[in-house]
């Protein structure tokens, strides 16, 4: 990492070149998050089926509550190590080993606690939509900041998080950049399908009347939007496109927290330091 | 001018130039005097300090309450996801 003051280009930038540099850790962030996310599209879809019934059905909803929320802890992990190997790679420069995997048990614990803590107060707030966007930086903060609990507590990841709020703007700019980016990539996942699609059609004998009617384009006022009309689809391809996007927006996470502490440690001085004393020499 | 800090010597190898201030005591220390813990300098005997804090204050018990409120929490989701999703489908 070299001297610079924190802003959104220099943090996107290092973010994708961090996220390259720990491609292989986001196999493991997938394959951790799947079960997580397939329930919760199995039980928000089960929700939206059962219409105004579904809360005759709670026993059944309950149970693929309890499902997914069991399955939650998995993906933190997941994306816990996914964080670790970004924080190394962007110190060391290359890709981190298998040693990533080992967790420290204080820090895996109040990361655990500080996202499902978000988490709850997502499910709690979320149908306000105001409080989304601050809760969704929240929960990568928590991943981000958490290798800074070197013991467990309740207080202590909270004000980790709070800490690393001081660049309110610059979060707002991320939010606001990776939320573009999710729905650029929903729009070229459904085009992708659809694409898909066509050439399936055109290869050969395929049914794609059931494929035409799960992708048909939901329509908005007088204008089709890229977007199924359908829940089941529509929901698996927002999964698809936040599974894409979490990457780079931990990434994108991870860089700030650093360059944050790095600016709080004295270091970023030091580096600034050499380098108007090597400028001097020269 | 920013290159001041540089010219103060090690506060324990007076012959080497100070590369790093010690967060704590605010001791100018070189390169091999200081470490870097949770992303902050400290020089040797600090870090010590720090460090022996740490270890005396975590016990096993210290991750029963954060233990309680992680299964708390769980429950706690698995609920919250249901009636918010009964909710948004009652009025969809």
């Amino acid at each position: 990492m070299t001297w610079r003051s924190i802003g959104l280009v220099g943090v996107l930038d290092e973010s994708f070149a961090v996220a390259r540099r720990a491609a292989p850790w986001i196999g493991l962030l997938w394959l951790t998050a799947l079960p997580a996310r397939l329930l919760g599209v199995r039980l928000e879809y089960a929700a939206h089926a059962l219409g105004a019934t579904a809360a005759d059905h709670g026993d059944y909803l309950i149970s693929l509550g309890y499902a997914a929320a069991l399955a939650l802890p998995l993906a933190l992990y997941g994306r816990l190590v996914f964080v670790r190997a970004c924080a190394r790679a962007l110190r060391s420069g290359v890709c981190p080993g298998l040693d990533t995997l080992r967790v420290p048990p204080a820090a895996a614990a109040c990361y655990l606690y500080a996202a499902l803590l978000v988490e709850v107060l997502f499910y709690a707030t979320g149908l306000a939509l105001v409080t989304v966007p601050v809760l969704v930086v929240f929960a990568g903060l928590a991943a981000a900041t958490a290798e800074r609990c070197e013991r467990p507590g309740l207080i202590h990841p909270l004000r980790e998080i709070l800490r690393a709020c001081t660049h309110g703007r610059l979060l707002a700019a991320l939010v606001f950049v990776f939320a573009t980016a999710l729905l650029l990539a929903e729009i070229n996942f459904y085009f992708g399908l659809r694409g898909a699609l066509w050439l399936a059609e055109a290869a050969g004998p395929f049914d794609a009347a059931r494929w035409e009617h799960a992708l048909r384009p939901a329509t908005w006022w007088v204008a089709q939007v890229p977007y199924p009309e359908q829940k089941l689809p529509a929901l698996l391809l927002e999964s698809a496109a936040t599974a894409a996007v979490e990457p780079f927006w931990l990434a994108a996470l991870v860089v700030y927290v650093q360059q944050l502490w790095t600016k709080e440690s004295g270091e970023d001085l030091s580096r600034r330091f050499e380098l108007l004393r090597a400028g001097e020499a020269a | 001018m920013p290159a001041a800090p540089s010219r103060a010597p090690c506060a324990n190898h007076p012959d080497r130039p100070g590369r790093a201030l010690c967060m704590t005591c605010k001791k100018v220390v070189c390169q091999e005097c200081a470490t870097q813990w949770e992303g902050i300098n400290y020089c040797v005997l600090c870090l010590a300090g720090q460090r022996q804090a740490v270890r005396t204050k975590t016990t096993s018990l210290g991750y029963l309450p954060v233990l309680g409120a992680i299964a708390f929490l769980l429950w706690a989701s698995a609920r919250l996801m249901v009636w918010v999703n009964v909710v948004a489908a009652s009025f969809s």
